[in-house]
């Protein structure tokens, strides 16, 4: 943690040396997933006074949301992110695939580029009517479930390898998990594109009884319906790894690099874990998460290796072109 | 509340359809007496009761409401999300644009483009004080170039652009431009080459109608190849090996001599750095060239005289703003033999320091160029150097000046009331000769390269000009310009100077 502090410090010096004027403002732009707005917000104020107070110039971050395999392609297409806070390395390697970002890129910050994770709950409605606890309650009859579309947006995704996770590692077969995932999204009335969009069908225009939703925007959803919601989270779910990095490509042609890099070190900072954990996104520093220990749950959360080789080989077999979710969506 | 409402709507929904549940739970209605009209109470019935008060559906329906509840919402939701993956997608379309800018075709991912361009220029020459200039008054179309250029798969842009003007079919540009960065791209074709300032301004976008004199010492279009860029948005670079045309020409043919020019040039605009913007666009660089254009000497086939165009010889003519020629070579039409034609053989080079300045309305654009050039005539050679400037300032009320152009800020249109802009230009220009082309005067007989009482040692030339700018597209100006000159006239045994030429010239001009 020191030397991150030391590379913060050193990082503002060359930043603020390196400007010019000395005190020009510099933007930035964060290209991040649906529900992370509120959780950037905050650590954008605290961020910008931090710099500001150790010398750097006035900083504005601009944020930009959306299904994060979306977000992916707009970047790839142009859309100028210095930064990308992303739902999942797949989308973070599509970007570095076409040269935007260094190889390497996720071994430049700690933790291998992770400040935070996350994992799938489930949001049902007042009192549990259908007695949701668990993966199997979700394809008994009558359950209605709300999810966004696995192939455009990252909880999508990982809600997709959650189930599937969910009967492998109980000792189901992958026919089993095939018939498992069959059946869920026979239940899923309504595919958003986006995770932000799920909660809207699910909250607002009240569709389904449960959402399958990331931790941090269950608990957000269900601070939001003042005891209409409930969260319940299952036994087992996946480990959700949303990584940041730099965009080399255009942080170096804006000159933000120095700023860019210290804005994603901001959020390893005691600071920066507290404002994630306040958000309901499990911070990776060991002490930050004991004080919150209380907020999140223990569950098994699995990684993505006991089911797949890494998260692309998850991606490819299940939810990209031609992979299982083609072929069971397209039954029904 | 809503819930309860939904129940209501929907319960009634399902008793008027006379359903299997309605039948059960309805309250039985009174009789109503034959030959009563439908829907009017019967006659001697009880005056009609208060609206009775909302009635909770029976227990045993809740669950088949709330599955029809379920279904409303989805279709709703459905059909939302499909509206806006509609919008999303009619962004993504391909897109097809028409404004001020032209016409364009763009692909879904921007990848491709189309944009289709034409300029035109209508003028009307007229010349002041002198008979001989004004025998030269004329309307006539000075520019008429459509053209086309666009990109192709985000790493090739494209340009061809053709001038009809005139009668004959010249190709002004045909290039590409493949740009794997904004630092690093290569041109290759026909196109502007780096000597002049105003040279490498669009026809369309200058202050006052016509180029200063000082545009006669740099090729109009070169045949080549560069590297160039552009590094942070504030320093421009280029580096290229060209032809190496003819001063003030543009060629239609390849290279008539094995050498080539090499050119460079850099140009740095300090206030494009992040946080200076709002000093406005100060951009200060040099360009050059050199080659050696040994050329072929002019061969007479047959006993016909040498052929004496600018692509034989090597050397273009100076024109002033009228376009009438003040400056030649000697090229005479009969020579049969090439000794009495001056060409150019040797080492040609140019040095171009330049600036601009742009500051809302305000406008400074001010150059200097030196021109040294290898020529023969007969046996005879020499090196000669030529060199003139000029500067240009501008002010457009109502808008903004820029080295692209005036900007109305409100642009015309009659509905809203807005008249677009008033651009103002001055501009002071002036060229000289090097003495020696006329002969060595401290050596008697010396050889001549031009024609001292046809061609002048000099000239200056001051201009005003105010355009009316509708829009950017659309530019009505007028402008006058004197032009005096040092020598050109008279005979040998007595040099006289040219007349001045007072220009009046007024120009419409569509461009986009």
């Amino acid at each position: 943690m020191r030397a991150l502090q030391i590379t913060t410090v050193l990082g503002g010096l060359v930043a603020a040396l390196g400007a010019s004027p000395a005190h020009a403002q510099v933007k930035l732009l964060n290209v991040s997933y649906d529900p992370t707005r509120e959780l950037y917000q905050d650590v954008n104020r605290g961020f910008a006074a931090s710099w500001k107070a150790r010398g750097g110039q006035e900083v504005e971050i601009k944020q930009s949301h959306g299904g994060s395999s979306s977000q992916a392609r707009a970047v790839i297409d142009g859309l100028e992110a210095d930064v990308v806070t992303l739902a999942s390395v797949i989308d973070t390697d599509a970007i570095a695939s076409h040269g935007l970002i260094k190889k390497g890129w996720a071994g430049r910050l700690p933790n291998q580029s992770l400040p935070y994770v996350s994992t799938i709950v489930f949001v049902v409605r007042k009192g549990n009517p259908k007695g949701i606890k668990d993966w199997p309650d979700l394809v008994k009859p009558g359950v209605a479930v709300v999810t966004p579309n696995p192939k455009t947006s990252g909880n999508g995704y990982l809600a997709f390898f959650s189930a599937w996770g969910s009967v492998l590692l109980r000792g189901g077969s992958r026919q089993d998990a095939v018939d498992y995932v069959t059946r869920l999204y026979k239940q899923v009335p309504v595919l958003d594109s986006g995770a932000r969009g799920a909660s809207t069908t699910f909250s607002q225009k009240k569709i389904g009884d449960v959402h399958l939703a990331w931790e941090n925007e269950a608990r957000l959803e269900v601070q939001e319906s003042k005891g209409a919601l409930e969260v319940v989270y299952p036994p087992i779910s996946i480990r959700a790894e949303p990584h940041v990095t730099v965009v080399d490509d255009n942080v170096d042609r804006h000159k933000t690099r120095a700023v860019a890099e210290a804005y994603l070190q901001y959020l390893y900072s005691d600071e920066g874990q507290e404002i994630a954990a306040r958000h309901f996104y499990r911070p990776t520093n060991p002490a930050v998460l004991k004080r919150y220990a209380g907020t999140f749950p223990a569950i098994r959360m699995f990684s993505i290796t006991e089911i797949a080789k890494d998260f692309a080989d998850a991606h490819k077999q299940l939810v990209a072109e031609g992979g299982v979710f083609d072929t069971i969506y397209a039954r029904h | 509340m809503i819930r309860y409402s939904g129940h209501v709507v929907l319960g009634g929904i399902l008793l008027a359809a006379g359903g299997a549940a309605s039948a059960q739970t309805a309250p039985e209605a009174a009789p109503v007496p034959p030959g009563a009209p439908a829907g009017e109470p019967a006659v001697g019935a009880p005056p009609a009761a208060a609206p009775p008060a909302p009635v909770s559906p029976p227990a045993d329906l809740t669950p088949r409401l709330d599955e029809v509840e379920q279904v409303a919402r989805i279709a709703a939701r459905k059909q939302e999300l499909l509206e806006e993956t509609l919008a999303a997608k009619a962004k993504e379309a391909p897109g097809v644009t028409a404004d001020d800018n032209g016409f364009s075709i763009r692909s879904a991912d921007r990848a491709y483009l189309l944009r289709i361009r034409a300029q035109l220029q209508t003028d009307g020459r007229f010349f002041a004080g002198n008979d001989a200039y004004e025998a030269g008054d004329t309307f006539l179309i000075r520019r008429f170039r459509p053209g086309m250029d666009g990109t192709l798969f985000s790493l090739v842009d494209y340009r061809l652009v053709a001038d009809f003007a005139g009668g004959t079919v010249q190709i002004m540009e045909a290039y590409l431009d493949l740009h794997p960065r904004e630092w690093l791209r290569l041109r290759a074709g026909k196109y502007k080459g780096v000597i002049g300032l105003e040279r490498l301004q669009s026809d369309a976008d200058l202050p006052v109608l016509e180029r200063a004199l000082d545009q006669n010492l740099s090729s109009q279009r070169e045949f080549g190849a560069q590297l160039w860029g552009n590094v942070a948005g504030v320093v421009t670079y280029v580096v290229g090996i060209v032809n190496g045309s003819p001063d003030d020409t543009n060629p239609d043919t390849a290279d008539t001599n094995h050498g080539k020019d090499f050119q460079g040039r850099l140009f740095i605009q300090p206030f494009r750095m992040p946080g200076l913007e709002r000093l406005g666009n100060l951009g200060v660089g040099v360009s050059a060239s050199t080659g050696n254009r040994k050329a072929r000497l002019p061969v007479s086939v047959n006993g016909s005289p040498v052929p004496v165009t600018p692509a034989a010889t090597g050397l273009g003519p100076y024109k002033t703003a009228g376009q009438n020629t003040f400056f030649t070579y000697y090229a005479p039409a009969n020579d049969t033999t090439g000794v009495l034609t001056t060409f150019g053989n040797g080492r040609a080079s140019h040095l171009n320091p330049q600036l601009y300045y742009y500051i809302g309305p305000f406008g400074l654009l001010a150059e200097y160029v030196w021109s040294r050039q290898a020529v023969q005539r007969g046996n005879s050679t020499a090196v000669l150097t030529n060199e003139a400037t000029h500067a240009t300032a501008s002010f457009v009320v109502g808008g903004r000046e820029g080295y692209d152009g005036p900007t109305p800020t409100n642009p015309f249109d009659l509905a809203k009331g807005t008249l677009g802009a008033l651009e103002l230009a001055v501009q002071a220009s002036w060229l000289k000769v090097d003495p020696l082309t006329f002969g060595d005067p401290n050596v008697a007989g010396s050889t001549a390269y031009a024609d001292p009482t046809k061609s002048a040692r000099a000239a200056k030339a001051w201009a005003l000009n105010a355009t009316w700018v509708p829009r950017r597209s659309v530019h009505l100006g007028v402008m006058f310009e004197q032009t005096r000159f040092d020598g050109g006239a008279g005979t040998a045994m007595a040099v006289t100077n040219r007349p001045t030429e007072n220009l009046i010239l007024g120009r419409g001009q569509v461009n986009f």
